[in-house]
């Protein structure tokens, strides 16, 4: 008994000297990760110096149009499929949006405009988010002819680089493009990686016929987007514990997530109503059997993700034609798309049976819905039968 | 007889977990479809850094011969059974360096609070 208990100890003691040893290789480290050039000091705000367009950089206007086909990350959500659908809605403005559905939306166009002395171009990044709504404005800084492409940067307009940034760059003789973003939380750190999306150009009848029709690209300004004078002081948010605006951002928060009743309240120069082209479109949905509480997948394609049956086409290509992919996961039944280039569009609802939140076998939908939204227009479209599980 | 087998086989024992574990130190690779990047991990007085040797996301190019040193972190080892400290506002989330193998590292980063898990592999 004596031997058995002297062994138990002997054992036991060993054990915890083990364990204690096996732990040594998970580390947690404190604060924050963020690439940091050695003695950069956070979000401090750096001069904005506009690049003139007159003398090199217009042609970001053409070579930004597209529908833009490819991976994302955002934060840390990794999207296998992704797509920028930019279109012109005027001669020198390009639109593009991630409508996300019950997450919200985020947008960003570039336009011709005048700032600080410069012909230059600036973009317009912003959307809505659980009742909030924030719209930035950046200004272009640098256009670079690289070896490996022609890239450009947009600085945040108030307090450029060292509050947050995008980087754009088109390779040479290929229809690709990377588009990230970077920041910095309004000055909490110092910006780093936030979007990274790389594409291909897809589908360029789309974009086409929007230039052909404004008549897109033209180093004009807009009516409502000259910024000769800058932007306004007294609308800009100031951030807790800042006496002045360190970022050219306007924002507006309310318990409904109405971008019609935030965008005035936000102060923006520029809302979601002075959008020349872009149209709306109310779905509405029938579930049927569908349980509320089972997310729906929502797709507005080129072309149809479905047959006449409600089986999904086995015609691969047609998927990349997705230029819009938002996800209902708040037993919703109505969705009304906001900014939305006009055009023909087909309607597909997936009911997302595995939870994977992409089209799986299981999905259950419904024969091919087509609809038109005219310029400026609301279309509407009812999506019912939604029985066919594939 | 005995006892002394008993407290030399202790005395090994603790005097070989005084070693660590196997290192962090090196260079390491990140495993990810939207950039590549290449860390040294060097630690030293119980802190730990992770300098960009290689960094191109596509626009973003970050090379050692730079100029500049760039680091993802270079930070205090605070603890090793937990992944968060807080403060006073609210709780706030750390790295985390999880050796799987000698030479594969699973890195967890925070960017807005929100953890983002890669794998990096020991590389030359």
């Amino acid at each position: 008994m004596k031997r058995t208990i002297q062994f138990l100890s002997f054992s036991a003691l060993l054990s915890l000297l083990i364990i204690g040893c096996s732990t040594d290789d998970v580390r947690n480290i404190a604060r924050e990760t963020e690439i940091v050039p050695d003695g950069q000091i956070p979000g401090q705000v750096t001069e904005v110096v506009p690049v003139d367009i007159n003398v090199d950089g217009f042609d970001f206007m053409e070579k930004m149009q597209g529908h833009w086909v490819g991976n994302n990350l955002v934060i840390n959500q990794e999207y296998p499929f992704f797509a920028w659908d930019y279109r012109a809605i005027s001669p020198s403005h390009t639109f593009g949006i991630h409508e996300g559905g019950s997450a919200g939306n985020l947008f960003t166009s570039f336009f011709v405009t005048n700032y600080k002395g410069k012909r230059t171009i600036m973009a317009r990044n912003g959307g809505l988010l659980n009742g909030i709504y924030r719209t930035s404005y950046f200004v272009m800084d640098k256009v670079e002819n690289r070896e490996n492409g022609k890239y450009y940067r947009l600085v945040d307009a108030i307090g450029g680089d060292g509050i947050m940034y995008m980087e754009l760059r088109f390779p040479n003789a290929t229809d690709s493009i990377y588009f990230n973003s970077y920041t910095s939380n309004l000055g909490n750190r110092v910006p780093n990686r936030h979007m990274t999306f790389k594409g291909k150009r897809m589908h360029t009848e789309l974009a086409q016929e929007a230039a052909t029709t404004t008549g897109y690209p033209q180093n004009i300004v807009d009516q409502g987007l000259d910024f000769s004078e800058g932007l306004n002081q007294d609308f800009l948010y100031v951030k807790d514990g800042l006496t002045e605006a360190n970022s050219g951002t306007f924002l507006a928060v309310q318990e409904a997530n109405n971008v019609f009743e935030l965008a005035p309240l936000s102060g923006d120069p520029y809302i979601i109503t002075d959008h020349p082209r872009l149209g709306y479109l109310q779905i509405d949905i029938i579930r049927g059997d569908i349980p509320s509480s089972q997310p729906l997948l929502l797709y507005l394609s080129r072309d149809p993700f479905t047959d006449d049956n409600g089986y999904f086409t086995s015609d691969i290509d047609a998927y990349n034609t997705a230029l819009h992919f938002p996800v209902l996961s708040t037993e919703e039944d109505q969705f009304l798309m906001t900014y939305l280039h006009p055009g023909t569009y087909y309607v597909t609802v997936v009911a997302d049976m595995d939870d994977d939140f992409a089209i799986s076998e299981g999905d259950i939908t419904h024969s091919k819905r087509m609809v038109t939204v005219a310029p400026e227009g609301l279309g509407d479209i009812t999506i019912d039968n939604i029985n066919v599980q594939n | 007889m005995k006892k002394i087998i008993i407290i030399t086989s202790l005395l090994f024992t603790a005097l070989a977990c005084t070693e660590k574990g196997p290192s962090m130190e090196g260079k390491w690779k990140v495993l990810s479809s939207h950039y590549k990047a290449t860390y040294e991990v060097t630690e030293e007085n119980d802190s730990i850094k992770a300098k960009a040797l290689y960094y191109n996301d596509g626009t973003t190019i970050l090379r050692a011969s730079d100029g500049k040193d760039y680091y993802l972190f270079k930070k205090p080892i605070i603890n090793k059974a937990t992944s968060e400290t807080t403060n006073h506002k609210a709780p706030k989330k750390n790295i985390g360096l999880d050796l799987v193998h000698k030479d594969t590292l699973k890195v967890t980063t925070y960017i807005m609070h929100s953890p983002l898990t890669e794998t990096w592999v020991r590389t030359k």
